[in-house]
């Protein structure tokens, strides 16, 4: 399950590289701006929750949404494996219960019982953990799908009056205090 | 703003209770199975023991156990193999003097399983 975990992770950490506009090139840092089409940024959110949002400007949903994703598949994944252990200790204890009939005794039987269904109950909770893990995960992928395919999502973003951009200033990266005034 | 967070409130409540666990507890026996004695009365007439007891059911029966402990925690037990007995006597039963014993008895199904204990009763060796 960690293995799996690790992966998911791990190819999160490629997308996002993927999708970012900043690359370091030959001996000196270079600020690039790659421009995406919506089409490559709709593909990357289908591949990753905020990652076409994030390649198309919108840096605050785009974030939020990868952010958002991440915390809720890692806990999906977490209370997966939780849910897991807790049906291992149930069938084990159903199994102790249930060889007590033949040669057990009252006493035990019910100290058992008492075992099995608090095992139940763990159980009950763990998946019910998992499962609004799982719609949480879903509902923001979902969420997702409909905000670049139909709010228009992964388009350029409105100019604001005022905006931090990144400007080359002599040789070395920097920053620029952007003003518009209509 | 709020269709939109209600639709997903939704989904997401939609999600949540559609997949109860199905998994489900064991058939539960232990409270089915045997009756417990009642009513366990002890008595020591000379070298003569005798345990008597009720029991408002004798399904499943297929015989007691009678269980003495004395004092040091010592125990000595004696199958009854009688589903409908509710006595038991024994007439060489070795009980050491200036002792003080907790009689108990329980019910034996045909497959070894032991029902509840009944309440105990003591006895004191002069």
């Amino acid at each position: 399950m960690w293995r799996l975990q690790r992966i998911i992770v791990a190819a999160g950490m490629v997308l996002m590289l993927m999708a970012t506009g900043a690359t370091a090139q030959g001996a000196g840092f270079q600020l690039k701006q790659d421009q995406v089409s919506p089409g490559q940024a709709r593909l990357l959110s289908v591949l990753y929750p905020g990652l076409g949002q994030l390649a198309a400007g919108h840096r605050q949903r785009g974030t939020a949404m990868i952010v958002g994703h991440t915390v809720f598949l890692v806990a999906w994944l977490s209370s997966n494996s939780d849910f897991g252990t807790h049906e291992d200790q149930f069938d084990l204890e159903s199994a102790g219960y249930s060889s007590l009939r033949e040669g057990g005794s009252f006493e035990n039987a019910r100290e058992a019982w008492r075992r099995v269904s608090d095992r139940k109950d763990d159980m009950d909770q763990a998946h019910t953990t998992r499962v609004t893990c799982a719609a949480l995960t879903a509902v923001l992928y979902g969420y997702n799908l409909v905000d670049v395919f139909l709010l228009g999502g992964v388009e350029p973003p409105q100019d604001r009056r005022m905006s931090l951009r990144p400007r080359k200033i002599g040789e070395a990266p920097g920053l620029a205090l952007v003003a518009r005034w209509r | 703003m709020m269709k939109r967070l209600l639709l997903l409130a939704t989904a997401l409540a939609l999600m949540v209770f559609g997949c109860s666990n199905d998994t489900k507890l064991p058939a539960k026996y232990h409270d089915d199975v045997l009756d417990q004695p009642t009513a366990v009365e002890a008595l020591l007439d000379g070298s003569d023991f005798s345990v008597t007891w009720q029991m408002t059911s004798t399904a499943n029966v297929d015989g007691y156990v009678v269980s003495l402990t004395d004092t040091s925690g010592a125990q000595d037990t004696r199958f009854v193999d009688d589903s409908t007995a509710t006595t038991y006597t024994d007439a060489g039963l070795q009980l050491q003097s200036a002792t003080f014993y907790i009689i108990r008895l329980w019910a034996v199904d045909d497959v070894g399983f032991f029902g509840p204990t009944s309440e105990p009763d003591t006895l004191v060796v002069p």
